[in-house]
């Protein structure tokens, strides 16, 4: 018997008696199957940064060096910023926004990859307009794990706030976070 | 490195100590289980199982009842994940500690001494959302936090 079989049988036991299997699938929603008990191996990192992201901490870092893994880093343009921009004043202002953005991105996606390989990983990275959110989403569905800093896509969020895209992320997405 | 596993009693906590257990192996860290039990979460049950079972005059004793329940059954977690632990040879305590659930984490989190918090994604009311959990302790946790489903 499974470790996740035997602790529901411990707790329902008394409840349900031979009703144990039909109380395992209507409540299936908060109980443990053997097949959700496993701990798929971590690969593949996904680690989408932006402007809000200066840095990945040395205490993150740590824990990712914990994993075999290939660190993918992502650097999302807002294209609904984009878009605004282009409506509120004009396509050139749009362009240079967006260049702006792309070499601060470039610059933060070398320098990112160059401290992560320092300490051993192989990295991977990647540059383009989107939505932060949606697509983060997607991309995390070729990935075994995701790392988010708690400001990604909110510069508004306080020390003690988390950005609320982090959270619909970590809602939406199969694998483990780590939220830093 | 220490790490802290938040152990509410739900699956995904289970699920949470089962994942911190391959971590915990790889950098040969320190694992404490941590449990907060609330005496509101206790009044809020017994309040309304009462109220609306029409037996008003029973309140107090449902509510002593149902927070003795409550920390056996976390207990009860915490021993069978201890085992678990034990038999995959990672050093691992517990603690079981009465208060706010937000604050005393926060507490214990922020105190220094772990380099990561594990906890998972939903918790007792099912996978229909997000655990409440980390919307209140997601931006106030200094170290990292890893959510885990």
């Amino acid at each position: 018997m499974g470790y996740s079989s035997s602790l529901i049988q411990r707790k329902f036991k008394d409840i349900v008696g031979r009703r144990y299997d039909s109380v395992l699938k209507d409540y299936s929603e908060f109980l443990l199957t053997d097949e959700e008990m496993f701990v798929p191996e971590v690969r593949s990192i996904l680690v989408p940064l932006d402007s809000f992201v200066h840095d990945i901490t040395d205490e993150a870092i740590d824990v990712l060096s914990a994993y075999d893994a290939t660190v993918s880093l992502a650097y999302i343009t807002d294209a609904d910023v984009l878009e605004l921009l282009g409506q509120a004043l004009d396509r050139e202002s749009m362009e240079e926004f967006r260049k702006k953005k792309e070499e601060y991105g470039q610059k933060l996606l070398e320098r990112t990859a160059a401290r992560l390989e320092d300490h051993g990983f192989s990295t991977q990275t990647r540059m383009f307009v989107g939505h932060k959110g949606d697509d983060v989403i997607q991309m995390a569905k070729n990935h075994d794990m995701i790392a988010l800093c708690r400001r990604y896509a909110d510069g508004e969020a306080t020390d003690t706030s988390i950005s609320p895209i982090v959270l619909r992320i970590c809602q939406r997405v199969e694998t483990p976070a780590l939220i830093y | 490195m220490k790490i802290l596993v938040l152990i509410d009693g739900s699956k995904w906590s289970q699920k949470a100590a089962l994942h911190a257990i391959g971590l915990a192996k790889r950098k040969n860290a320190e694992v404490v289980l941590f449990s907060v039990l609330d005496i509101a979460e206790a009044k809020a049950m017994a309040f309304n199982f009462c109220a609306q079972s029409g037996i008003c005059e029973q309140l107090k004793g449902y509510e002593g009842r149902i927070w003795k329940d409550m920390r056996k059954s976390i207990e009860d977690d915490q021993n069978s994940i201890l085992a678990r632990y034990q038999g995959e040879k990672v050093q691992c305590s517990s603690k079981i500690v009465e208060g706010s659930i937000r604050e005393e984490i926060l507490k214990e989190a922020n105190s220094g001494e772990y380099g990561l918090i594990v906890m998972g994604a939903f918790g007792r009311s099912g996978k229909s959302r997000i655990s409440a959990l980390l919307e209140q302790i997601g931006g106030a946790v200094r170290p990292p936090l890893l959510v885990v489903r």
